[in-house]
């Protein structure tokens, strides 16, 4: 009773005008960002996150919230239009959806991505409630050695799921908690790694870290793409699917919903896999394998359903235990600590509105979208033909404002630039930036949780295995360690047997 | 910037990267510049009420 009286305030609290505004506009820009190659939803957050200062926390972190799920509803849109994906998750949608394009099916495919997109994001926030009140009331128990143990086992998913090299993976994760060192010391307040630089004594900026590694290394990798997008067009009477495509698709939308969301909850893992999971899953149960890559309407119709679950799930690890899961949800734990509000546990019990709100929010952000993207995907189509070399210089000017806006300091844009430099070159080298940005953030909470921890305990470093909890995180941490060590050993030397055969 | 001011800055990295860049054509480049750097201008001093920093002729 306690979490549907919860439910049905945050829904009082959501419909309110303001927010319900905040809704309609994060859902309108999540919809274009989806849209738009070359700008994810992580920039698009952290290009937003100074704007936002001005407002209170929770109608900021509606619109924020809103924007990452309406780019899963407009990632879609190119991904089927002109066979190029808005964003990661819609990666697999190409295969089948363009096909659907090229045979005049367009309609279809984007009004059975548009109902999948639906039904996983709103079932998906069922399984998030079911899921997250009884974690949170779990992870209640948790002490300072829990959480130290819980953030260990978190960055080491991420890192391990996350990019397509652990060792790269890694290798942004710890340049992340190196940076999360910087600024003041936790324990006696004295200034550590600054270099006299008085700017570093508050630590390395969240918002210029993400400007700079999401933000302007996108748009410099974009603007060097040079995108021509060339759109097939989409009459408005064409797009609703025939009841056949829907009931052909409706074992599809299930398996991807329950596939997404529970994929979405490992931290690490997220939308792009959970799509590239239903895709496969669809693929090897159709009774027709042959017609997938060539047009069938599951293709686009399970992976579609399933990143939007995914985004719900992914919102489990972070309301619940305060440990983001994707670069994305990075941003939207940054900004709520900037807001002073600490996702994880406590947060259901001292800001239950806000959480509850929020929650609320994302459910009516999905009707929202279903009737947002419905009738006007071609209108949101037309945003396809504004030329990208007037569109990156805009977004360079956005980057530069709201950087300079946070203190007034040209050296907060001196660093953004920077960092845009070095976040473009780790995407040509293949280094993920989202366990950098989780490191920065989760960094100084490790390191608080290390202090207390050992200061409960007297120093002693047992406390870490003797606290049944926290033991079995260590666990699960070690046992997923070595676990990837084997594979990868494995890796290396099926590798070298190869090589030697062929020598 | 603190000696050019916001808007002429933004007017000339706009014109630098449409003509210089993306090889638009010069007037193209200018209009743009100005359009774009008078639409930044309008949004975050009037709308957003951002102070943006001011150069020697006051933009």
């Amino acid at each position: 009773m306690d979490v549907l009286h919860n439910l049905l305030h945050g829904f009082a609290l959501a419909l309110t005008p303001y927010n319900l505004w905040m809704a309609v506009v994060g859902c309108f820009f999540g919809t274009i960002i989806g849209i738009l190659p070359g700008l994810g939803p992580s920039a698009t957050i952290a290009m937003l996150l100074p704007f936002t200062f001005g407002m209170s926390p929770v109608p900021a972190m509606i619109m924020l919230c809103a924007i990452v799920y309406g780019s899963k509803y407009g990632g879609s849109t190119t991904s089927i239009l002109i066979n190029v994906p808005g964003e990661n998750a819609s990666v697999v949608t190409t295969f089948d959806g363009y096909q659907m394009a090229l045979q005049g099916r367009a309609g279809a495919a984007l009004g059975i991505s548009a109902i999948g997109s639906f039904i996983g994001g709103v079932v998906g926030m069922f399984g998030l409630i079911f899921v997250c009140v009884p974690l949170v009331e779990f992870s209640l128990k948790f002490g300072p050695a829990e959480y130290f143990s819980l953030i260990i086992m978190g960055m080491l998913t991420v890192v391990f799921v996350g990019g397509k090299s652990i060792i790269k993976s890694l290798m942004s994760a710890v340049i992340g908690l190196g940076l999360g060192l910087v600024g003041s010391d936790v324990v006696q307040g004295a200034p550590r790694f600054v270099y006299g630089i008085p700017e570093l004594m508050d630590g390395v900026p969240f918002i210029v870290l993400v400007m700079g590694i999401f933000g302007i290394s996108e748009v410099l990798e974009s603007a060097e793409e040079k995108m021509k997008m060339d759109s097939i067009r989409v009459p408005f009477n064409k797009l609703w699917p025939t009841l056949s495509d829907i009931l052909q698709s409706k074992w599809a939308i299930l398996r991807g919903t329950i596939i997404g969301f529970f994929i979405g909850v490992l931290p690490g893992a997220g939308s792009t896999l959970s799509s590239f999971i239903s895709y496969g899953v669809e693929k090897t149960t159709s009774k027709h394998p042959e017609l997938f890559g060539k047009g069938a309407i599951e293709g686009v119709a399970g992976p579609e359903t399933a990143n939007n679950a995914a985004c719900s799930g992914e919102m489990v690890p972070l309301l619940g235990l305060g440990i983001p899961s994707s670069g994305s949800n990075a941003m939207l734990l940054g900004g709520m600590m900037l807001y002073g509000l600490r996702p994880g546990p406590m947060l259901f019990k001292t800001n239950p509105d806000f959480v509850w709100t929020l929650i609320a929010s994302m459910f009516i952000g999905n009707f929202i979208l279903i009737i947002m993207n419905l009738p006007m995907v071609p209108l949101f189509a037309y945003t396809l033909r504004l030329p990208y070399s007037l569109l990156y210089p805009a977004i360079l000017l956005i980057c530069t404002i709201g950087v300079y806006t946070l203190n007034d300091h040209v050296f907060d844009v001196w660093a953004m630039l920077i960092l845009g430099v070095a976040g473009y070159l780790m995407k040509k080298y293949d280094i993920p930036g989202a366990p950098m940005v989780i490191g920065l953030i989760l960094g100084p909470i490790l390191e608080q949780s290390l202090y207390r921890a050992l200061s409960l305990a007297h120093g002693d470093l047992t406390t870490f295995v003797t606290r049944p909890i926290s033991a079995v995180l260590l666990g699960i941490s070690l046992v997923m360690t070595v676990t990837v060590l084997f594979r990868t050993v494995r890796q290396v030397r099926i590798q070298a047997a190869d090589d030697s055969m062929m020598a | 910037m603190t000696i050019l001011g916001f808007v002429p800055t933004v007017t000339l990295f706009v014109f630098v990267i449409l003509f210089v860049l993306e090889r638009y054509p010069l007037l193209k480049s200018i209009l743009y510049g100005i359009i774009m750097s008078g639409a930044v201008f309008l949004i975050f001093r009037y709308w957003l009420d951002i102070d943006l920093p001011k150069g020697l002729l006051g933009l």
